[in-house]
């Protein structure tokens, strides 16, 4: 049992593809798809902005995938870590689970600066347009990840269970901090303040669990 | 067996239910990939199969859904493909014994196609290729293309199926609560699109349920002659304990199956959330019924992604914009090679607001001339892609170049017209071919090697012969114009009479026309009124589309004008409505009074030009108007149309951010004018993201939009302490305090900073936003009011400032 520090088998990783759907990005515009057609000039700037938007967006991650040690009404626990969950909500969802995996992820610092830039140049819609774009981004990057651990998993006959983040339900958001210390995720840049709000800004913490799997005679 | 489409002119056929879900219910694991259980699980997927056939369905769905190179690649089987789905045919062929169909089902690859996304059109057709090939070698009956909501996705998926086998297609896509598919695409239009590509029938699949998917069901009915196909699920999904649940019962479904069945669906099966039951119920309520009849006449319709444009009689002449031509305009072409999109976008949105309803693209410029070596296919391809951004108008492809219209038809979304095919052997048979593999339609040219025919009679007979090819290669005869060729006047006066004498015989033999304008005029002086007094003498002689400038309100004049003489614009409503329409929306071109500066200004900052609008202050101010009057009689106007746009959901929320910064723009240039001078105030505004938060971006949209409302706004950026707010809020006298938070964990900071105010006595009213503030909360913390959006926010203000005086 490792009393603190980073989870051994905790995997950095770089690179991963991932893919932005327009209908999203338009859906956190408070725009329907069926009306992109009417948007006139914005629909050139949510071109070029997304277009654009990808090279400042370097996505990394860094998870590791644990034994449940002990999972009670509130209190959840994991073999080779100290850190615990305190969440009903999270217990429930881990509840038959043999593993769970933690997960933190950012699309790194590049992209928040250029939204910025947007902004300290009075450029608002450019900024609010790539806002939504990172938003998005770091969202398929943590479904793109589920999905490829979702198969590994998958091959050895366990499926997963919703993904839960710090700050929903009754899993406070402070307990990011202690997801990111248990993944060691300053090696991927990531870091949180005092008030619990991830640096960089376009970043996911998470938790998601590994149910066995009954097989059928 | 009869063959399936012919047992489809019988009788309703009955499809299988959900796979992914039944063969989680009989033990595979929900992580797993579903297709690859036909490997490793066959009995399982045999099992389902039989469940299905025994409940009653004609027609069970092999399990390859997701079974293409890119769903694969997400579990590590993309080099799986050939064998995952040749194996899902045999498996379900097994099944079958010989006794029901069996379809091969081909979802969604899962990537976004170009531009949206980085799959190119080409990379999509290979990777259905891929899947459908082996589907075909394994020995399906037909292929069900299911659950697409892109359509030029559907497109590819349908070429590609038609290129690996001639085994018939049905094509679904799927459809939100709207109405529409995730990309915007209404049913009707992909009805047409889909059946213009060699669908053997066209429907709708998965999302709604049966209830909504009838009036889905209904709009294609109208549209189209091709047997049609639904598949609802068991209603829509609900969220239950972290659970989805369908609903819908067996015998709910089987009410709307005969429905379905009286509107003329031939096949109906089901999609998530039905199982067995549900479709032995379908089975039982419409087993051996025929499918309803169905009258649709027969129309040429075009469409784009989004619209549809159909040649009726009381439509004609449909108006084809003819200004984006690259072989005439130089400038354009020249932007184009220099990556300068405006021109080409900018005479897009001038002719679809001068009411064109088909905008024709020709990329023929000499490139060469421009010092570029960029083919006319490549440039074809850019314009047409850049023409879809800019409006929602269906596309004329003009080309003599095959490789150029290819590319052209590869790239459009919707339905184009071919512009056009000649009576010349070669180029004759690669354009029809084209035309059938993309679904589009023709305009005939009478003009064969030997030259132009002089007489009427000899235009009709060298057009026919196109005409017969074009039908015997399976082109719909609805689907066809015809060009009686136009000269120019100037230099042979005689052949405007052959002209309109081929039109006469055309039309006499009952087909459809339509006529490039204004070589008419060409070589004369005032072309316009030329071309204006052709027009109608062909409209005379029953001329169904025209390709014209929009633009030129002499022309365009004579056509309303001729309709409503005409009788197909009865009560003269169309005509006196362009007559009436305010300059902003008239044309932009040959306008015979120069628009007014405030028209101008009030444009551009309706369009969001940030840019635009800076010379039209200047020229306002160049003209002595005083900076104040610009602001009250020009910016204020329009400002307020925004507003009441925005309200009506004529504008949406980055627009209306988008003519915030235009106004900011032309304020920034009246500022200057001032020297200093202060602009009036209607009230000041502390504005802070609070404590803990660094989000500050929803809040400075809200300052843009308040200062151009004439409020002065004290911004004191994120991450404020409520002391430093409240020092701020007295010191600088503010009538109102924003608060903005992001997190459920700092927003409660709101509620210290209105403690901290209160606490001193302050009476400020505070209104709070962010993407978590409801208006409960706001009640619950004691704040005056709440905004969900910067749209939101004037009128809150207003408010807020109106209670003020009514309390004081």
């Amino acid at each position: 049992m490792v009393a603190g520090g980073v989870i051994q088998n905790a995997v950095v990783e770089g690179g991963i593809e991932f893919e932005v759907l327009r209908a999203l990005v338009l859906r956190r515009l408070q725009v329907s798809a069926r009306d992109e057609g009417r948007l006139g000039k914005v629909r050139e700037l949510l071109d070029s902005v997304c277009a654009a938007g990808r090279q400042y967006l370097a996505p990394a991650a860094v998870h590791a995938t644990v034994d449940v040690a002990h999972c009670g009404d509130i209190e959840v626990s994991f073999t080779g870590t100290a850190f615990r969950v305190l969440s009903r909500d999270v217990a429930s969802l881990l509840r038959s689970c043999g593993e769970a995996t933690l997960m933190a992820l950012t699309v790194g610092p590049a992209v928040t600066r250029e939204i910025e830039h947007f902004m300290a140049a009075g450029r608002m819609t450019e900024a609010m347009i790539l806002d939504a774009f990172a938003s998005e981004a770091a969202e398929a990057c943590v479904e793109r990840l589920c999905a490829a651990l979702g198969g590994r998993h998958a091959r050895e006959g366990r499926a997963p269970t919703r993904r839960f983040s710090p700050g929903y339900g009754d899993w406070a958001l402070d307990a990011q901090r202690g997801v990111l210390e248990a993944l060691g995720a300053g090696r991927i840049g990531l870091s949180v303040n005092e008030q619990n709000i991830l640096a960089p800004e376009k970043s996911i913490t998470a938790v998601i669990g590994w149910k066995e799997f009954v097989q059928s005679a | 067996m009869k063959p399936v489409l012919e047992a489809l002119k019988d009788h309703v056929l009955i499809c299988d239910g959900a796979m992914g879900t039944m063969l989680q219910a009989g033990g595979l694991p929900a992580g797993a990939c579903p297709e690859e259980a036909v490997l490793s699980r066959a009995e399982l997927v045999l099992g389902v199969h039989a469940q299905y056939m025994e409940a009653g369905a004609d027609i069970i769905e092999t399990n390859t859904f997701g079974a293409n190179r890119y769903k694969l690649a997400e579990y590590g089987l993309q080099g799986e493909v050939e064998r995952i789905n040749r194996e899902a045919a045999r498996l379900a062929r097994k099944a079958s014994r010989g006794r029901v169909y069996v379809a091969g089902s081909v979802g969604p690859l899962g990537k976004q196609l170009a531009p949206l996304g980085d799959l190119t059109f080409p990379a999509a057709v290979e990777a259905y290729r891929e899947q459908m090939r082996a589907l075909a070698h394994g020995g399906v009956d037909l292929l069900f293309i299911e659950t697409v909501s892109d359509l030029k996705e559907a497109k590819a998926a349908l070429i590609a199926a038609r290129e690996v086998s001639g085994i018939p297609v049905v094509a679904h896509m799927t459809f939100g609560e709207g109405g529409r598919t995730l990309t915007g695409t209404p049913p009707d239009v992909a009805a047409v699109v889909l059946a213009a590509i060699g669908a053997a029938a066209v429907g709708a699949n998965c999302s709604l349920g049966p209830e909504e998917l009838l009036p889905i069901i209904k709009a294609m009915a109208a549209v189209s002659r091709m047997p049609l196909s639904v598949m609802p699920n068991a209603g829509l999904p609900e969220l239950v304990d972290g659970v989805t649940v369908f609903r819908k019962s067996p015998a709910a479904m089987a009410s709307f199956a005969a429905r379905f069945a009286a509107l003329g669906v031939g096949i109906i099966g089901g999609c998530c959330g039905t199982t067995p039951a549900h479709i032995r119920a379908m089975a039982t309520a419409v087993a051996r019924k025929r499918p309803g009849k169905r009258d649709v006449a027969p129309v040429l319709r075009l469409c784009s992604r989004t619209r549809m444009v159909s040649l009726e009689g009381e439509r004609a002449p449909l108006v084809i914009g003819e200004r984006i031509n690259l072989s005439v305009r130089k400038a354009f072409a020249r932007a184009l090679l220099g990556d300068d999109t405006a021109p080409v976008r900018e005479a897009a949105q001038a002719q679809a607001e001068s009411g064109a309803h088909l905008l024709d693209l020709n990329a023929g410029a000499h490139t060469e001339s421009l010092g570029a070596t960029v083919s006319e296919a490549n440039l074809m391809e850019r314009v047409v892609r850049l023409v879809q951004r800019s409006v929602d108008l269906p596309l004329v492809i003009d080309s003599q170049n095959p490789d150029a219209v290819e590319a052209g038809l590869r790239e459009c979304e919707g339905r184009a017209l071919i512009n056009s095919i000649p009576a010349e052997k070669e180029r004759l048979s690669r354009l029809l071919t084209l035309a059938r593999a993309y679904g589009a339609a023709i305009i005939v040219l009478p003009l064969s090697g030997k030259g132009i025919p002089d007489t009427a009679e000899k235009r009709v007979r060298c057009a026919e012969e196109v005409r017969a090819s074009a039908l015997r290669m399976g082109i719909r005869p609805e689907d066809i114009l015809i060009d009686p060729l136009v000269m120019a006047a100037s230099a042979s006066p005689e052949q405007v009479r052959v002209t309109l004498e081929t039109l006469r015989l055309l039309k006499s033999r009952g087909y459809q026309t339509v006529m490039g304008l204004s070589n008419v005029s060409y070589g004369l002086p005032e072309r316009s009124v030329v071309n204006a007094a052709f027009l109608a003498m062909a409209m005379g002689c029953g001329l169904d589309a025209v390709i014209m400038n929009p633009s030129d309100v002499r022309v365009m004049e004579s056509l309303r004008a001729g309709r409503v003489l005409s009788l197909a614009d009865r009560g003269a409503k169309e005509f006196i409505a362009g007559l009436r329409a305010p300059a902003a929306a008239r044309p932009a071109e040959k306008r015979a009074t120069p628009r007014s500066l405030k028209d101008d200004i009030f444009a551009a900052i309706l369009a969001g030009d940030r840019e635009g609008v800076i010379p039209l202050v200047e020229a306002a101010l160049a003209r002595g108007i005083k900076p104040l009057d610009i602001n009250i009689g020009m910016i204020a106007p329009a400002l307020e149309e925004v507003g009441r746009r925005f309200e009506r959901k004529q504008l949406f929320l980055p627009q209306m951010i988008l003519a915030s910064e235009a106004v900011q723009h032309a304020f920034a240039r009246l500022r200057r004018a001032m020297r200093g001078e202060p602009m009036p105030s209607r009230g000041k505004i502390v504005m802070a993201t609070v404590l803990g938060d660094v989000h500050d971006i929803g809040k400075n949209i809200c300052c843009t939009v308040l200062e151009n409302y004439g409020y002065e706004i004290v911004d004191l950026g994120r991450n404020v302490p409520a002391e430093a707010i409240a020092d701020a809020a007295a010191h600088s006298v503010a009538d109102i305090i924003g608060l903005s938070a992001l997190m459920t964990t700092t927003m409660r900071q709101m509620e210290v900073v209105i403690a901290e105010l209160r606490k001193r006595g302050m009476r400020q009213k505070v209104m709070v936003g962010g993407a978590v503030v409801t208006a409960a909360y706001a009640r619950k913390i004691g704040a005056d009011g709440h905004a969900r959006n910067a749209g939101e926010i004037v009128g809150l203000v207003r408010k807020l400032s109106s209670d003020d005086r009514s309390t004081s």
